[in-house]
């Protein structure tokens, strides 16, 4: 059974993404979900999924009357009846029994009536469940192929719910006993998990994740200050020169052309004035340059911070989080996520203070000018603004179309490019510039659609603001010109600085449309960024964690079990003890339980139950870094870092001398294809190696590990997928390599585990045999006879 | 049961198609040698061809049969084949469209289905997907897949608010 929940299981689930360890539960956890989150659980239910957010009260009381006031241990919503039509069944985990409670109909006084199925608990000895497109059906069963105890239908929605109550029924029929302890907190956070997930740990509120971010700017707060007062210094300024130029035409044009004023002093007053323009102007553009100098500068440090704090918060997550995130998703947070901030910082801050202290500034300014002149000019504005918001709105759903296609259109070059090999060995490239052809042309048809929408929008604001112009006029000129009776009220000047005002205008108004999506982007890519901040590391030092000088290499599992997901169990407890210096070869087939042994040995993952002593001592009371680096790895794709070959070879030990290096290198068999290449180990491999050969690679992996010196050495079907000579290569190194460690080598060609001291076959889960070779081979029907028979036939069958 | 036209590709043989009924409960069972097997249908392209070659598993996801057309099936085994199949290929089927809302990188969708009313949620920039015989397929975060037949049938209100989601 594969449900979609870390959840459910508790301990380590990894299917779906997890935006923090600290929310993953066991499922028999004694300490019930704090109330905060159940609430908040339950919010999410009933704003997403508008279905039940726990079991109804009625149905409580009667199932707890009936279970001698004990509660449910588990309960979950099965959505649809076997009609397929959406229905609401309860199934509810009871101490001894199932309750299947379907509800029928509404009863007297608003309360619902259920018709009640039980099942014993202990009847239940198979779950199966057959997954279709959208919908999940369970059957338990007594024995297989036997009619159905119980037959339930769900969504997939209740899948991580449904999988606990599975999982529960599993482990009891496999004889282990879970008693879990929260069932309201674990159907709520099983519903709500996918929405939380896609959302963030962190908080859905915007002001809380923009005050978080301010928070970074603390160090900076003297440089990002000025950088404000600037931006406010240069809006202030620019509000002066149309009335500085009303002053000019009111003081001294007009009053010189009608004679009131000398020429010389309208000279001086006129020059003084210019000059005051120039400083107005010098003094702007200083300010712009402080602004922009100040902003960037800290947005850059910003960013910087943010980039440093999340690298490094990655350094100490596990590989489970790893594997849940998808790789492009974590380098965009840190590169593409982080850079938005920083143009949100350096450029939307002091725009969005800019726009609105120059809307404001011009209001003042304008009703300080003439009030009635003012507020016509003032009271369109709103209805501009909100023409513009509704513009922003209808391009947002064209430009949703053209993201689409635009996708569409990227995703051929994505597929074909990189599999241009593949394109051009089957004679596919007509077929895909056809394809392309397609996709470009409805990107076309699209960004037409936005041209004709986003060229009429421009045109009507500027109508708009011709009108306003136009009424400017019409209540300006009476009062210009004056009447028979009355002299003008107007002066020249005072209107001429509304003219130059009006233009103002228009910038803020387009500034708050883009600034609106530039603050949405941002704020995401903040939460997206705190979202990693905020995830807990799964694997951490326990407080007092021991150092072991030296690790011997004693291993011991016992009655270990592990499982990735709510239901299906990797490792089924597992027991053994490897004494110093064995090599233990792991063979058995694809999903036995192989690799994740390994991976519990290196403390990728910690055991669902169970323990797993090193030296005698658990190993999650060690030091993991420590701990860490006395474990080698040799995997089935090594992975060689960008940088020359000296560096890879180096990577566990960086202050190695070149002495080692070339004697590790020589022990793994690299040397000598080293020295073929014409910069020797100074020759720089490219991303992932990928300028050598898979045998090539692998050999500078085994060197590194052999200059690492590890006390465990985990091979990883270290040979598979080369040819027989680079095979043959290979091993001869890894024979040098493996001497006096503690070994654990999984591989499927038997051949290469001769040297093993001991072999554990492993089948579903379980280890089910153990010994040496000869040993294993006189089990007659054995798992590894049947495997080391099967690989002679295939040998001798293809043999040449 | 059509032979297969000879062709160069190496002919693995499927196994022939048994005895198939089908329980109270909805359960599938084929019948080898007499005995029943429980069986789930795994259809071979649920979208491109959904009521062809259609794969029946036993409990340990074993190949019990392939069967090419269940036309060419008696009428009870088609009809618990039938049956069966309805189940494995479920989506809900959206009526109309009722509202599409936005919240902090998602939307949320609330609509009108075969099955009742229903809400969910997908990714803000999530995108139905437009399938081979014209319908489009929404997947919300839980894996729920939500099927539009006709889109271009649906009443204006909901093709207003789809309008933007359609490639």
């Amino acid at each position: 059974m594969r449900a979609a929940s870390r959840y459910a299981a508790g301990i380590l689930l990894s299917r779906l993404p997890a935006p923090a360890a600290s929310a993953q539960r066991r499922i028999d956890t004694a300490t019930p979900m704090n109330a905060p989150k159940l609430q908040q659980n339950r919010g999410i239910i009933r704003r997403f999924f508008e279905q039940p957010e726990c079991l109804p009260d009625s149905l409580r009381t009667r199932l707890e009357a009936r279970w001698a006031g004990e509660p449910p241990q588990l309960y979950a919503l099965a959505d649809l009846d076997g009609g397929l039509r959406q229905t609401e069944m309860w199934v509810v985990l009871g101490p001894r029994e199932i309750a299947l409670a379907n509800r029928e109909s509404s009863g007297a006084e608003g309360g619902s009536e259920y018709a009640m199925r039980y099942i014993p608990r202990e009847a239940v000895r198979k779950v199966r469940e057959e997954p279709g497109l959208s919908s999940t059906t369970v059957s338990l069963l007594a024995e297989p192929d036997q009619p159905a105890l119980a037959v339930i239908r769900f969504s997939f929605r209740q899948r991580g719910a449904m999988g606990a109550i599975l999982f529960v029924l599993q482990q009891q029929a496999e004889g282990r006993d879970i008693h879990p302890t929260d069932a309201d907190g674990f159907y709520a956070e099983a519903v709500a998990e996918p929405v939380k997930t896609r959302q963030g740990s962190v908080t859905r509120d915007k002001l809380s994740v923009v005050w978080r971010l301010v928070g970074y700017l603390a160090p900076y707060r003297a440089s990002f200050l000025l950088g404000l007062f600037a931006a406010a210094a240069f809006t202030a300024i620019t509000l002066a020169p149309p009335m500085l130029t009303r002053n000019l035409i009111d003081d001294i044009i007009t009053p010189y052309t009608r004679g009131d004023l000398a020429l010389e002093e309208a000279y001086r007053a006129g020059w003084m004035i210019l000059a005051i323009l120039v400083v107005i102007y010098l003094s702007r553009e200083i300010f712009l340059w402080l602004r922009l100098r100040s902003l960037t500068v800290v947005g850059e440090k910003v960013a910087r911070d943010l980039r440093r704090t999340l690298y490094d918060h990655l350094h100490t997550l596990s590989v489970g989080f790893f594997s849940r995130n998808q790789t492009g998703s974590l380098i965009s947070r840190v590169s593409s996520d982080t850079d938005r901030i920083w143009d949100f910082i350096a450029f939307g801050v002091a725009e969005l203070v800019l726009s609105a202290l120059m809307l404001c500034g011009l209001a003042v300014v304008l009703l300080v000018l003439d009030w009635r002149l003012g507020l016509v000019l003032i009271l369109p504005v709103p209805l501009i603004f909100i023409f513009i918001i509704y513009m922003g709105r209808k391009l947002h759903r064209i430009f949703m179309r053209v993201w689409h296609r635009w996708s569409e259109m990227t995703a051929v070059l994505s597929d074909t490019i990189p599999g241009i090999r593949v394109v051009q060995a089957f004679n596919q490239g007509d077929h895909e510039r056809a394809r392309f052809s397609r996709r470009n042309e409805a990107v076309l048809d699209e960004a037409v659609l936005i041209s004709k929408v986003w060229t009429s929008h421009w045109p009507v604001i500027f109508f708009a603001l011709n009108v306003i112009t136009l009424l400017v006029w019409a209540f300006a000129l009476p009062r210009l010109l004056g009447t028979a009776d009355t002299a003008p009220t107007l002066t020249t000047g005072t209107f001429f600085a509304f003219l130059l005002y009006m233009g103002m205008f228009v910038g803020p108004l387009e500034q708050f449309g883009f600034l609106t999506r530039m603050i949405n982007r941002s704020i995401s890519s903040a939460h997206r960024v705190f979202e990693i901040l905020d995830t807990e590391p799964e694997i951490v030092n326990a407080p007092d964690a021991k150092r072991l000088e030296p690790v011997e290499g004693r291993i011991s599992f016992k009655d270990v079990t592990f499982g990735y997901d709510p239901v299906r169990q990797i490792l089924k407890g597992i027991s053994f003890d490897v004494e110093p210096g064995e090599m233990i070869g792991l063979v058995g087939p694809s999903g036995a339980g192989k690799t994740t042994v390994v991976n519990l040995i290196a403390r990728f993952f910690d055991a669902n139950s169970g323990t797993i002593t090193v030296d005698g001592h658990d190993i999650a009371s060690l030091d993991l870094g420590h701990y860490r680096a006395q474990i080698g790895m040799v995997m089935q794709d090594p992975y060689l870092f960008h940088g020359s070959i000296l560096e890879n070879i180096r990577y566990g030990k960086h202050d190695a001398d070149l002495g080692d290096a070339v004697a590790a290198a020589r022990a793994a068999n690299a040397h000598d294809f080293i020295l073929k290449l014409s910069s020797g180990y100074d020759t720089v491999v490219g991303e992932r190696g990928h300028t050598l050969s898979g045998g090539e690679r692998q050999r500078i992996s085994i060197a590194r590990a052999i200059l690492h010196n590890p006390r465990v050495l985990i091979l990883d079907e270290a040979t598979s997928s080369v040819d027989t000579e680079t095979e043959r290569k290979i091993q001869e190194a890894i024979d040098r390599l493996v001497a006096g460690r503690t070994v654990f080598a999984i591989a499927h060609r038997l051949s290469t585990l001769s040297r093993a001291s001991r072999l554990f076959v492993m089948k579903d889960g379980l280890i089910v045999e153990k010994g040496k070779h000869e040993e294993l081979l006189k089990v007659p029907d054995g798992v590894y006879t049947r495997l080391h028979n099967m690989q002679r036939e295939l040998h001798e069958m293809y043999a040449v | 049961m059509k032979t297969r036209i000879q062709t160069h590709i190496p002919d693995v043989a499927a196994p022939a198609p048994p005895r198939l009924a089908i329980d109270d409960n909805g359960r599938l069972y084929a019948y080898r040698d007499e005995k029943p097997i429980h069986v789930a249908v795994r259809p071979c392209f649920p979208w491109s061809a959904a009521r062809r070659f259609l794969s029946l598993r036993d409990m340990d996801f074993n190949e019990v049969a392939l069967i090419e057309d269940p036309d060419e099936l008696n009428d009870e085994a088609r009809h618990a084949l039938d049956a069966a199949l309805a189940e494995a290929r479920f989506t809900f089927s959206i009526r109309a469209i009722r509202a599409i809302e936005r919240d902090f990188e998602l939307r949320i969708w609330r609509v009108d289905t075969e099955e009742g009313l229903r809400s969910f949620a997908m990714q803000w920039d999530d995108f139905p997907e437009k399938m081979s015989d014209g319908s489009l397929v929404l997947k919300d975060l839980g894996g729920d897949l939500y099927r539009i037949p006709e889109p271009d049938s649906l009443d204006r209100n909901s093709a207003r608010l789809l309008w933007a989601f359609r490639g």
